[in-house]
């Protein structure tokens, strides 16, 4: 009967989590086999009656067990998420770098096609396939899918600081006015559908809290994580559709400015150069585009004050998360 | 490196007969459950599952470590043995002095109501 027990006590424990049951279960299998032939001396009923005493307090150890697995994974998730002071690798950096590189592909390519299908007049085609003609939707469609697949990627691999670009991305569909020209009012709505489906998916491939708790954890390890982010929205707030001819050739060089700053700010291992390269790719991108503007407009065009409002609002969240972090420790040594 | 967390939260009588096991010399997990039952006088008689759950939370506070293995004999076996932590031993204090504290605190009361 003992063996059995025995037997019938490590299948209960094959249900604990991995880590724990690693840790403690074979040891746990000696001390219940230890009880069972110390029962043993007092007959079958006392054995029975120990079997019993234990099993009641299998539901407890499970609980404490999964909690104290939880605890493990999500300190190991933090560890490995975005260390502030690590230097990515480049394949990370590269990642980081690819919405960008994709939205300068969108106007190099757009470009080439809009000659192409215009000169055997496909173009009818597609306006009858798309509201709107293939230079504001099919090259766009492209990119979209860049961008979630991105997303989709980073969700899986908890938002790693590569992933940032892309969520910087999503605030240029979640606030229409964003768009000035481009791929903004025809095309914007189109993006709903699929990120509700590239949700859905992430969530069923891994239906976990862990991806959010591990961005938010970045975010408030790394407030540079949030410049970061920006930089996807400085591309498209240098959108310009208005100038013809080498409106791509202009666009395409701003946003691989920007390209430049991703790559830099991933591969710097200081805090500071970080942001240094960071808000340099963004003022040069942005003079540029301006100054495109400028020769086209014979002047700038662009309200100062609306660009430094702007300005503002997207550094908002960094210079926020930078105050937290500066308040904090001044806040402890006071208690 | 992290400081253990110092919890100030009164122990569980378990935890605490636990810890009182060990206090002495290192004990594994089977010398553990008898002990506990012998100091409590057979009140506190421990499950596997409850002492195992009780040991992991311990080894995560850092009030108590695993200090050596040893092959038990022919089986050759390994045998893991816990012992208190320095931190373990002051939190251990710090709950003998809260009960005293508590113990005493009733004895004035009682004093004076029996006065």
């Amino acid at each position: 009967m003992g063996k059995r027990l025995v037997g019938l006590y490590s299948c209960m424990l094959a249900w604990l989590p991995q880590g724990f049951r690693e840790e403690f279960a074979e040891e746990m299998m000696q001390v219940f086999a230890a009880r069972v032939r110390e029962a043993g001396s007092c007959g079958n009923r006392e054995v029975f009656w120990t079997f019993i005493k234990e099993l009641r307090a299998l539901p407890g150890l499970w609980l404490v067990a999964y909690q104290r697995e939880r605890r493990v994974s999500n300190m190991k998730t933090w560890e490995s998420s975005a260390a502030p002071d690590d230097r990515s690798s480049w394949g990370a950096a590269l990642a980081a770098a690819l919405p960008l590189v994709g939205f300068v592909c969108v106007f190099a390519m757009a470009g080439v096609a809009r000659r192409l299908l215009g000169a055997i007049h496909l173009e009818v085609l597609f306006r009858l396939l798309w509201a709107d003609a293939m230079r504001i939707a099919v090259m766009p469609i492209v990119f979209y899918l860049l961008l979630l697949g991105g997303l989709l990627a980073a969700w899986l691999k908890d938002f790693p600081r590569w992933s940032y670009p892309y969520l910087g991305w999503l605030l240029v569909f979640l606030v229409p006015s964003l768009g000035s020209s481009g791929l903004n009012d025809p095309t914007l709505w189109r993006i709903w559908g699929p990120l509700l489906v590239t949700l859905l998916l992430a969530i069923l491939l891994r239906p976990s809290l862990k991806p959010l708790r591990a961005l938010f954890h970045g975010w408030r390890q790394d407030w540079t994580l949030s410049v970061f982010a920006v930089l996807g929205i400085v591309a498209f707030l240098n959108l310009f559709d208005e100038m013809p001819g080498p409106r791509e050739a202009w666009q395409s060089l701003c946003t691989a400015v920007l390209v430049v700053g991703a790559i830099a700010y991933m591969r710097i291992s200081s805090r500071t150069g970080r942001v240094a390269v960071l808000l340099g790719s963004m003022v040069v991108s942005v003079a540029l585009g301006a100054g495109v503007r400028a020769y086209y407009w014979h002047g700038l065009s662009d309200s100062v004050v609306g660009w430094a409002a702007w300005f503002v609002v997207l550094m908002a969240p960094a210079l926020f998360s930078a105050a937290l972090r500066r308040l904090r420790p001044s806040r402890l040594a006071g208690q | 490196m992290r400081e253990p967390f110092e919890d100030r939260s009164p122990l569980t009588e378990a935890t605490f007969y636990i810890l009182v096991s060990m206090a002495v010399e290192p004990k594994h997990g089977y010398a553990i459950l008898k002990d506990v039952k012998e100091v409590s006088q057979g009140r506190v008689a421990l499950s596997t599952g409850t002492l195992y759950g009780v040991l992991s939370r311990l080894l995560d506070q850092g009030l108590i470590e695993r200090v050596e293995e040893e092959e038990a004999g022919e089986t050759g076996r390994v045998r893991k043995f816990y012992s208190l932590s320095r931190c373990g031993r002051r939190r251990l204090e710090a709950e003998m002095e809260r009960m005293l504290g508590l113990v005493a605190a009733a004895q004035r009361r009682l004093a004076q109501s029996g006065g």
